[in-house]
């Protein structure tokens, strides 16, 4: 079967009931019908019959005295039941949070799936420095150390497919020329890590070291993603080796020996 | 006249095919499941993928759940207040009896766990995060139940009981005694009522107005249990007494209701 995923495929009810239960966010755990049709930018009438269907198999509940929308328990039975477990992400926030401990310095769990990686969970400390990463957020995949550490494992097809698609220049420092970035990628293998500069914003760099499972497929990256006035060359060695060490870690958790 | 699903009761009906024991599955299981027509569900998982809700495995032609559903399921315990620092209540719980413990909520007379902890021998106890057992069956469902109008309970089991063991209740009468006995006693026990070599003991929590939230339990192999069941009573009721009181020594909203109509 066919990869791809053709826009004029998708069926658009669908869609639209589906990007409204993405609005829901752990600091909007409600919402009224206004607020989705608002956000949405559909009329209420529409949005209202998504609602009720949504409400009917459980995915939304409707709160009795507000009349507001939050989000139902069929979600929560699906999570129980996703390939990567809820209590996956608990065990590895201690392993985060000792690295957070000794460099100062943000660090996240990434998963790749279809054509980005999301930030799936962070541990920041009490760092004060300006961050640009959000969990759940979405990134392109060729302007990121925590993407291209993935996506460096993935098979050709996989790779031929991503490089495919127009690559956004986010910055002026951004690869977007599909060999340069093959090539990268190859050097990313041999290293078994990425480091991006400059190349998703300017400023920032990226440090990722992928993370495997149980079959010794790679899904996640675990990476810093940092101000780079934050990381002198002494710290930026001891770093690498941190990052690599603690992805190792991590796989052990999710099943994967040497 | 119309009389076949909509687009989108179809593609949530697909997610819902999943199962923790059907974790992949084929275009072929999804239209049949669903009484669809393969080009049909083929259009859905193509829009479900599109989003993240499903991801498609290149290698094997299945498919798996997506992170967009771990996110919001993620987003939906975080919205329940005092789930994270019940945490170490069933830490403690699991800890002193070596089983597993749970927090549970009722949804009709569905009960659906949202946090466990898992004991050292992780034996299949039906009661993963997110799981519905039906509530009649199980410590942590009779723990919710006995609050319940009597009107209301008389409603749901107009039409009987499931019963997936020879042990489950099976009559009105029986549960509603169960249920007297349980709220004069401050605990309820399952006895292989939901699985046949499974023992469990659930007792009710309260918030500020006397009304139940959740229930926490704890639950085993009954050969492990039974030797036990005393002191796991005790814990049982004195940790449901413990979070209770947490609870309603805190400020934060709490989780709304307990059962949706």
């Amino acid at each position: 079967m066919k990869h791809t995923l053709d826009e004029k495929y998708f069926v658009q009810s669908v869609k639209k009931a589906l990007q409204i239960l993405k609005l829901f966010k752990n600091r909007r755990q409600e919402l009224s019908v206004t607020e989705i049709s608002q956000l949405m930018e559909l009329p209420k009438s529409s949005v209202h019959r998504l609602l009720k269907e949504m409400v009917e198999e459980g995915f939304l509940i409707q709160d009795r005295k507000t009349g507001k929308y939050k989000l139902g328990f069929s979600i929560l039975a699906l999570g129980g039941i996703v390939k990567y477990h809820i209590d996956f992400f608990d065990d590895a926030r201690p392993l985060l949070q000792q690295f957070v401990k000794k460099f100062n310095l943000p660090i996240h769990i990434c998963m790749m799936e279809q054509q980005k990686v999301t930030y799936l969970m962070r541990e920041t400390g009490n760092i004060p420095m300006k961050l640009i990463t959000r969990t759940g957020r979405q990134n392109d995949i060729h302007c990121t150390a925590e993407g291209m550490a993935i996506l460096a494992y993935k098979n050709r097809q996989i790779i031929d497919y991503i490089l495919s698609k127009p690559l956004k220049q986010h910055t002026p420092y951004t690869l977007t020329d599909p060999d340069e970035l093959r090539d990268e990628l190859i050097k990313v293998r041999s290293q078994g890590f990425a480091m991006m500069k400059d190349t998703y914003a300017v400023g920032y760099s990226g440090y990722a070291a992928p993370i495997r499972d149980y079959t010794g497929e790679i899904f996640l990256s675990l990476a810093v993603i940092s101000k780079n006035d934050c990381i002198t060359p002494t710290i930026e060695e001891k770093l690498i080796v941190a990052i690599k060490d603690t992805a190792k870690e991590i796989s052990k958790i999710y099943g994967y020996y040497d | 006249m119309r009389t076949s699903n909509s687009s989108l009761k179809n593609a949530l009906r697909i997610l819902k095919t999943f199962s923790v024991d059907h974790t992949e599955l084929t275009l072929d299981e999804f239209a049949a499941n669903n009484g669809i027509s393969k080009s049909t569900a083929c259009r859905l998982l193509q829009t479900l993928e599109s989003e993240g809700f499903i991801v498609q495995n290149t290698r094997s032609n299945t498919y798996h759940l997506g992170l967009s559903v771990l996110y919001l399921a993620n987003i939906m315990l975080e919205g329940f207040y005092p789930l994270k620092e019940m945490t170490r209540y069933l830490k403690k719980c699991t800890e002193e009896t070596g089983e597993s413990s749970h927090i549970a909520v009722l949804q009709r007379k569905e009960v659906i766990y949202l946090k466990k902890e898992d004991n050292q021998y992780r034996i299949h106890l039906q009661s993963h995060i997110g799981k519905r057992n039906p509530a009649h069956c199980t410590a942590s469902g009779l723990a919710l139940l006995a609050y319940v109008d009597e009107q209301t309970i008389r409603e749901w089991y107009a039409d009987g009981f499931e019963r997936p063991t020879k042990y489950s209740i099976s009559s009105i009468e029986q549960l509603l005694k169960r249920l007297e006995d349980g709220r004069a006693k401050g605990y309820f026990i399952s006895e292989r009522e939901m699985v046949e070599d499974v023992l469990a003991v659930g007792a009710p929590i309260f918030n500020k107005d006397g009304e139940v939230l959740a229930s926490i339990s704890i639950a085993g192999l009954h050969a492990r249990m039974k030797p036990q069941l005393s002191k796991i009573t005790q814990l049982v009721k004195e940790t449901s007494k413990e979070i209770s009181c947490m609870i309603q020594h805190s400020k934060e909203p709490l989780i709304h209701e307990t059962y949706i109509g």
